[in-house]
């Protein structure tokens, strides 16, 4: 059995996608409004998009934010056109493979 | 810088990366063109046996790059990668621009297109080594690393403009190098027969 302890942390902490004891996707069991405090537990799937590492959720955002514009991505991650367009296909493939998974 | 020098693929291609490559090969050709040097392979650079017109000094980077891009464009198909041919075309373009150094290094070496033939007519008449080829030789080693730095660029050129990567992509390099070298020689033949 794994437990997680409680830290208090400076920076937004990251969501954690794996299980740090057998690195199987996690899923959501409990969710909390924190403006009313009500919690509702369950067995919750992880979003495919969750799954992705930061860097890969801040790039889908910048792409969907650019209008799906990859000249617009080069431009502003200033980098070439298709190394672009290559990280876009990474994280296709990525997101096949856990689609598959699910 | 170095990082731009050593992957500058990740930071221009296309357009901007074709336009640059222009400079680049048209700077190499007038030099190629004032010493009488070709551009008849894809890394080639060599005295051929008479004068050719002025035009094909310039238009030789472009038939090499055209039959580069087409062939690799043939590899990428059979990795089934998706690609922009003008990536393709512009980098392979900007990836030649050592061969300026190449070129320049060249017309100092003291080698014309005349003394070039009189050094293998003597060749084959005398096996000995004639001492003129000294030059040619410290030209050549100079060259080496430009050269070397030119193919790994091209590599760069076809791996980012495709998305290969891996040994597949190495192999299918190789073999896309090859074959467009076998193309170039059989088009330059019917364009001047190559001595």
């Amino acid at each position: 059995m794994f437990r997680i302890i409680k830290t208090k942390m400076k920076q937004k902490p990251n969501l954690p996608t794996k299980c740090p004891s057998c690195e199987s996707p996690l899923g959501v069991k409990r969710l909390a409004c924190s403006a009313c405090g009500t919690e509702v537990e369950g067995q919750y799937d992880m979003p495919a998009l969750l799954q992705l590492s930061k860097e890969d959720q801040d790039f889908i955002l910048k792409f969907v934010l650019s209008s799906g514009s990859l000249k617009q991505m080069a431009k502003w991650m200033e980098r070439s056109y298709p190394l672009v367009r290559n990280r876009l296909d990474e994280i296709i493939e990525k997101l096949n493979a856990l689609n598959n998974v699910e | 810088m170095w990082n731009k020098l050593l992957r500058p693929f990740h930071y221009i291609a296309g357009e901007k990366a074709l336009l640059i490559g222009v400079v680049f090969s048209v700077a190499a050709s007038v030099i190629a063109m004032l010493n009488e040097l070709h551009f008849n392979g894809s890394i080639n650079l060599k005295f051929i046996g008479y004068e050719t017109a002025d035009y094909i000094y310039f238009l030789e980077p472009f038939i090499d790059v055209l039959v580069l891009s087409g062939v690799f464009s043939l590899a990428a198909l059979v990795l089934k990668k998706h690609f922009r041919i003008i990536d393709l075309i512009g980098t392979q373009l900007l990836a030649r621009a050592p061969i300026l150094i190449i070129t320049v290094l060249m017309s100092f070496s003291g080698m014309t297109r005349a003394s070039s033939q009189a050094m293998l007519k003597q060749m084959g008449e005398n096996p000995e080594i004639p001492s003129d080829l000294i030059p040619l030789i410290v030209t050549a080693l100079l060259s080496l690393p430009f050269l070397i730095y030119m193919l790994y660029l091209m590599y760069q050129a076809f791996s980012i403009s495709t998305n290969a990567s891996g040994v597949k992509a190495i192999v299918l390099f190789i073999a896309a190098f090859i074959i467009s070298e076998i193309i170039l020689f059989f088009l330059y033949n019917n364009l001047y027969p190559i001595v």
